[in-house]
């Protein structure tokens, strides 16, 4: 336990001055943007950058109780909010506040780490300088001239507000698109519309205007800031009804009460001013002396560690040659050679194993820092959309090989935004039906044997299957001959097809759940599975089950029409023997019973189009059956013999193979061959969907 | 054969505007690739058949620690499956398998017969376009007539990313 403290503590400080070399960065190249020509533009994104560094380093400070850390980056951080959003100006004051700030930071890590405290004073000289209030944007609110609709302003975040006003402000004109978008492929088309808008000028923001063509759909408000003429956007933009928002002369309007800008008391810029200049210089020793770097890590880059791996899987075809050798000599050499050959055979291979599991072990990290980057969205998100949401984490120290981890994150992302934006109800609704006020999303994670579990967990208000079967039967994803016999799980298996959601209107952020076909594939793509389990009105549950390491797997050897396939063990439950006696018939599907329950039958020299074994009588005597499950679906798949089972370096096809269907990838069978690895999930689901057409067309034929 | 492609290396940048070829016989006539693509040619590989695969795909193999698609390059070129039958890409005694590399991708091309290496200017090369017209397939890049007249055999260069499934 108290290890992966420790490897919790020496991440923390990893990813802590590897934010810190960022923010320096940004920083550096904020005050050359400040210099340029297209500062405005340049220097928002970086100011955007720095916050979000920041934020993350408090983020870090406050989950290992780094105090200090923790009161200068919250400092900091409000700071920087304040540039960000036009509440301070950027000028040398500023940038001379975050140097000194920035550069007390690797200080206060190395007595953290040390544990030797740095005195409250030397931290509160440099909080002192930072709390020296910056200058105020001065000058009438430019938003005040706009003839926008309050209820435009009221939706406006506080960012988008901002940008909107910087934009006024700078002479640009502020057009309104109306464009209908399809909802099918609204997610191309309004990129299409980003992309071309960006050489036009600024997006505000884009708003449903709640009319739309027909069901299928949707009209979006586009708020451009451009410097081009009206007709100029009409031409660029043929699909939209261009307008322009017209802009009151005179300055007629004064600051509005809200404005930032107007509140509270600002200290001129020249009181602020002399002090910054000094403060560095008091600090110039702590900057170079944490020059050298303290953790003792090495960040690697994982593709060396896969090359690693793969000189450790051809040395261990090495060694079953020389096993082979070794076998061949057993009967001439003498029995003192023998015994030494086979002790040093024995000592190598341990060495070996030991090796590979020290590699794998590297590529493991906590599923924290995943977490705590899913908490920072589900706050965003939360905010954004008006919600209050409490995030309960279980599991964070669960390892998982480093490569799973990055490419979970975009995955468990859309998930938690969905969870926020459809799964959590308003707050009045919420407390209409009793529930209390706040929603809750559980984030849980757990190691499983082979595989690690993640499940995302809300109270909101569920998926409504009704409506949901209703969406498949007008999309005709789902036959209306099947309704009756659809179960409730393959209804709520509906939100993986593409294009199918339960939420009418649209919802900005997660885009009304288009997407969680493109989850689902990521996460086959990774060998796992996700399941979805819900309850109308009470919440929605998903479920992640993923291997724990991608590079070396267990797998089954099986021989299908003379030639060796790999079946990961994690998808095998067991093999029985095809027993003719129990070989079922339903509709017109191959299946039989095992122990009272059916299981569907894949033949897969039938599926692979292998030739079958020259003895044709025989053709169901002596076969197997391999009970394959991925997530809660079993699958029997039918193979000739058995050859037990192996530890493999499972590598992928290449990319010229990449769009072949039921194979994970390639292994390294011990005798100079490769063995196809079969994808357990895709070939279950293979089976699913034809099952599911086969049924169609046979009840359309009668 | 690592030896001589690596005198193949050497003599490369000889001079300006004219590069190596491997010229290699499949399918009965000669073809060509550039020398800079290739990686090795190896004589004989040990073949996993890939079910489902196109039928250009012959099968899978271990090269350098990667999974190695193996191409037949008869069938590529719409010529035919290649003498070879088997598994083992054993289909005749001069059979090879060339490992290109394309796009970030090593890809072996199975042949009938590695020839030479020959050494083609501009002045030997009629483009695709000239030779073959405008509906030259995208992997032809050209014909060479390298010989003086009494070798009056052509050569026909090819691009070996547009052979890529």
């Amino acid at each position: 336990m108290s290890e992966t403290g420790d490897r919790g503590r020496s991440d923390f400080f990893a990813e802590a001055e590897e934010l810190v070399d960022g923010l320096f960065r940004s920083l550096d190249q904020l005050e050359d943007a400040r210099r340029g020509d297209d500062a405005g533009v340049e220097a928002s994104g970086l100011l955007n950058e720095l916050f979000r560094g920041v934020h993350t380093l408090k983020g870090l400070a406050g989950i290992f109780g780094a105090s200090k850390l923790s009161a200068l980056t919250h400092e900091l951080e409000g700071l920087l909010d304040d540039a960000r959003l036009g509440r301070a100006a950027i000028d040398e004051t500023l940038l001379g506040q975050l140097q000194l700030a920035l550069s007390f930071v690797p200080r206060l890590l190395r007595a953290e780490k040390d544990a030797t405290p740095i005195s409250s004073s030397e931290l509160d000289a440099v909080l002192g300088e930072l709390r020296g209030a910056p200058a105020s944007v001065q000058g009438a609110d430019a938003l005040a001239t706009l003839d926008l609709s309050a209820d435009v302003f009221s939706v406006l975040t506080e960012y988008e507000e901002h940008r909107l006003r910087v934009n006024i402000e700078a002479g640009l004109s502020l057009f309104r698109l109306t464009v209908n978008f399809a909802l099918l492929t609204i997610d191309e088309s309004l990129d299409a519309l980003k992309t071309s808008a960006k050489p036009l000028g600024e997006i505000i923001t884009y708003l449903p205007t709640g009319e739309g063509a027909d069901a299928d759909s949707i009209e979006l408000d586009i708020l451009l800031a451009s410097k081009r003429s009206r007709a100029e956007l009409a031409s660029a933009f043929p699909e939209a009804a261009v307008n322009e928002i017209a802009q009151k002369r005179a300055a007629e309007g004064r600051a509005k009460p809200s404005s930032p800008a107007a509140s509270g008391a600002m200290t001129p810029v020249a009181a602020a001013a002399p002090a910054a200049p000094e403060a560095p210089a008091a600090l110039e020793r702590a900057s170079n002396e944490s020059l050298r770097s303290m953790n003792q890590s090495v960040r690697v880059d994982i593709h060396k560690l896969d090359a690693l791996m793969n000189v450790v899987g051809d040395l261990s075809i090495l060694k079953t040659s020389l096993d082979g050798i070794f076998e061949r000599l057993r009967a001439s050499t003498d029995r003192a050679s023998q015994t030494e050959l086979s002790r040093l055979s024995r000592s190598f291979g341990r060495q070996l194993e030991s090796m590979q599991q020290r590699i794998l072990e590297v590529r493991m990290v906590p599923l924290g820092q995943l977490f705590e980057r899913l908490a920072r969205v589900a706050r965003q998100v939360g905010r954004d959309m008006g919600k209050e949401v409490h995030l309960v984490v279980t599991g964070a120290e669960t390892e998982i090989d480093k490569l799973l981890a990055e490419e979970l994150s975009d995955p468990l992302m859309h998930m938690m935004r969905n969870a926020i934006d459809h799964g959590i109800e308003l707050a009045e609704s919420r407390l209409a039906v009793g529930k209390p006020q706040a929603g809750t999303i559980a984030l849980n994670a757990f190691q499983k044997g082979n595989h690690v579990v993640i499940e995302l967990e809300d109270d909101g208000a569920g998926i409504d299957t009704e409506r949901l079967l209703e969406l498949g039967l007008a999309r005709g994803v789902v036959d209306p001959a099947d309704v009756r016999s659809t179960s409730r799980r393959e209804v709520l298996a509906l939100i993986f097809v593409p294009g199918l959601s339960t939420k009418s209107e649209p919802g900005r952020i997660s885009g009304r759940g288009v997407g969680m076909d493109v989850v689902k594939t990521n996460i086959a793509k990774l060998g796992g599975v996700i399941d979805v389990q819900s309850e109308l009105g009470i919440g929605t549950k998903l479920t992640l089950t993923l291997p724990i390491t991608l590079a070396v797997i267990r797998v089954l050897l099986a021989e299908v029409g003379g030639q060796v396939f790999a079946i990961p063990l994690a998808n095998v439950r067991e093999a029985v023997p095809l027993d003719e006696a129990d070989r079922l018939e339903i509709d017109g599907h191959e299946a039989m019973s095992l122990r009272g329950a059916t299981l569907r039958l894949c033949r897969l020299a039938q599926v692979f189009d292998l030739d079958p074994p020259k003895s044709g009588p025989r053709s169901t005597r002596g076969r197997l059956v391999v009970v394959a499950v991925a997530g809660s679906s079993r699958l029997g798949l039918v193979v000739d013999r058995l050859l037990g089972t192996r530890d493999v370096v499972m590598k992928p096809l290449g990319a010229s193979l990449s769009k072949l269907r039921g194979f994970a990838g390639a292994a390294e069978l011990g005798d100079e061959r490769l063995g196809l690895v079969i994808d357990t999930p895709q070939l279950l689901e293979e089976s699913m969907s034809t099952d599911r057409r086969g049924r169609g067309s046979l009840r359309s034929a009668s | 054969m690592t030896a001589a492609s690596r005198g193949l290396a050497r003599r490369r940048h000889a001079s300006a505007g004219a590069s190596d070829f491997l010229v290699f016989r499949v399918a009965g006539s000669a073809h060509a690739m550039r020398v800079s693509v290739l990686r090795e040619i190896v004589k004989s590989a040990r073949l996993t058949p890939v079910p489902r695969a196109p039928e250009t795909v012959i099968g899978i193999t271990s090269f350098r620690g990667r999974v190695v698609t193996v191409l037949d390059l008869a069938r590529c070129l719409g010529l035919g499956p290649s003498s070879r039958a088997s598994s083992d890409a054993s289909g005749g005694q001069r059979a090879r398998v060339l490992m290109v590399e394309v796009a970030s991708e090593i890809v072996g091309f199975a042949v009938d017969e590695v020839l030479q290496v020959r050494r083609l200017g501009e002045e030997h090369v009629e483009s695709a376009a000239v030779a073959l017209g405008p509906e030259a397939p995208a992997h032809f890049l050209g014909v060479a007539r390298p010989g003086d007249a009494s070798q009056s055999e052509t050569i026909v260069l090819l691009d070996p990313g547009a052979l890529i499934p």
